[in-house]
């Protein structure tokens, strides 16, 4: 009878436990499952929040490139364009005046027409500054050639090019965004890095074409890098308009190494 | 077939603990920690192996097991989760349910010799508790030490049961102590088994490194 019960007692307390034991478990995998969800979600907003900010970052820069680019060809139109056909258009009056030599009139021709030279050479450089007809008509190896030859020119900088590859494959709009990312680079290494020496490489991996930019300018510290400046915000848009990743190395008094690799 | 399992299981708990010692120089201190609950498992283990291999009860042995347990992965979670406040609670959870212990075998020193409900409920409680915080943790940080919570939590829903149980069923013939052993030497391979893959993954990723 004494044993009985104590197997019942036993019984009884086993169970009781094991029934605490199950409800705990189950009510801690209920909070954990709530708060989870809740995170997560929370997380989710955080990202997409962040996301819209990246986004409207984006939209800002784009803005205030168009602005930068328009004040640009307003400021060329009118020191370069419009200035000299002011002084066309005096020069064309003083032909009407009355008492007027040929030898006169011969100058003020020969000034009008030097003029409308310099005007129409002006209009072409404009036009070739926003969009390098050698890019359109020949490709990217083209305009980068041209771009290299117009820097090496300058002789403020030596730049080398390096291609063992073809862009045929390409999209003309794909081709216009490495072209001008090059030509950013470009512009970075002689205005802010005052480099020297600059080379452009593009070469064939199997399925891939990796394009690499090296320069022997002053460098940064690549932690300090933001890409709130328009130059570099550009070049960070146009990489991924092309689905790819720019990978940069640089120290200060080391130079620049960029490089991003495109798919085929 | 029990036999090869707890072998199998002696197995991995010991190859789980060398890999800890051979890392324990390079890693941060909760691996620390999580090495120092392998080495007193190893140790509980082969002294209970021991014990049964010369036909002496051992049940006694299951305390040290529980405390053991309870105190070196409370350790390993203090040290793997970063807020004050869990740390503080961990710290006074401790205290608390350690001094439950004590007086309830102060109350019933007869405990000793059979398994604790208070000491069962108490540390595995806790420690599922620890393990869950850290996983939540987890949805917003590196997943570290995640394979091995998840094991830990599995293991430790199963084994409760079988423990609870333990009273129920040493009343009752051999055989049947056996059978609801054999479902907790499962758990407990399983669970080795993830402490494994974690390893092994932690140390692919240093060599890729």
């Amino acid at each position: 009878m004494n044993q009985n019960h104590d197997s019942f007692n036993l019984i009884s307390t086993t169970i009781s436990f094991i029934v605490i034991a199950i409800l705990f478990f189950v009510l801690v995998f209920i909070f954990f499952v709530y708060f989870t969800r809740k995170k997560i979600l929370q997380t989710e907003i955080e990202s997409k929040n962040k996301e819209i900010q990246h986004q409207k970052e984006l939209l800002y820069s784009h803005i205030q490139t168009q602005e930068e680019e328009r004040a640009r060809i307003a400021q060329d139109l009118h020191d370069d364009i419009s200035s000299k056909l002011n002084v066309v258009n005096l020069n064309s009056h003083l032909l009407s005046s009355p008492n007027l030599n040929p030898d006169e009139a011969k100058d003020i021709i020969e000034n009008i027409t030097n003029l409308t030279l310099n005007a129409l050479e002006s209009s072409r450089r404009i036009a070739h500054h926003l969009s390098p007809p050698v890019l359109e008509k020949f490709g990217l190896q083209a305009g980068l050639e041209e771009l290299i030859t117009e820097y090496n020119s300058t002789k403020k900088i030596i730049v080398t090019f390096e291609q063992n590859t073809k862009f045929d494959t390409f999209s003309i709009e794909k081709q216009t965004h490495i072209f001008r990312i090059y030509q950013e680079l470009l512009n970075n290494s002689v205005k802010h890095g005052k480099a020297k020496n600059a080379t452009i490489k593009l070469s064939d991996n199997k399925e891939t074409i990796s394009c690499t930019y090296q320069d022997d300018g002053v460098g940064f510290e690549v932690v300090n890098l933001s890409f709130k400046g328009l130059g570099m915000s550009n070049i960070k848009t146009r990489i991924e308009y092309l689905n790819s990743n720019l990978e940069i190395q640089s120290a200060i008094g080391k130079g620049v190494f960029i490089k991003f690799e495109l798919e085929k | 077939m029990i036999q090869f399992f707890i072998y199998f299981g002696y197995f991995l708990l010991g190859v789980n603990t060398l890999f800890l010692l051979i890392g324990f120089k390079k890693n941060d201190t909760p691996f620390k920690m999580f090495c120092l609950y392998s080495i007193s498992m190893s140790i509980v283990q082969f002294i209970s192996w021991y014990l049964a291999h010369n036909h002496t009860r051992n049940i006694f042995m299951s305390h040290f097991y529980f405390w053991l347990q309870f105190f070196t992965l409370s350790l390993f979670f203090y040290y793997l989760i970063k807020s004050a406040k869990t740390k503080k609670i961990i710290q006074i959870n401790t205290v608390v349910i350690s001094l439950i212990g004590v007086i309830s075998y102060l109350l019933y020193p007869e405990q000793l010799n059979t398994y604790s409900y208070v000491e069962i409920i108490g540390t595995t409680f806790s420690l599922v508790a620890y393990a869950l915080v850290h996983l939540y943790n987890l949805l917003s940080q590196e997943k570290k030490y995640y394979t091995i919570t998840v094991g830990l939590i599995l293991y430790l829903f199963g084994s409760t049961i079988v423990f609870l149980t333990g009273n129920l069923f040493l009343s009752f013939p051999k055989g049947y102590y056996t059978k609801i052993q054999f479902l907790n030497i499962s758990l407990y391979v399983v669970y080795q088994g993830f402490i494994l893959y974690e390893l092994v993954t932690m140390m692919l990723k240093k060599k890729k490194v």
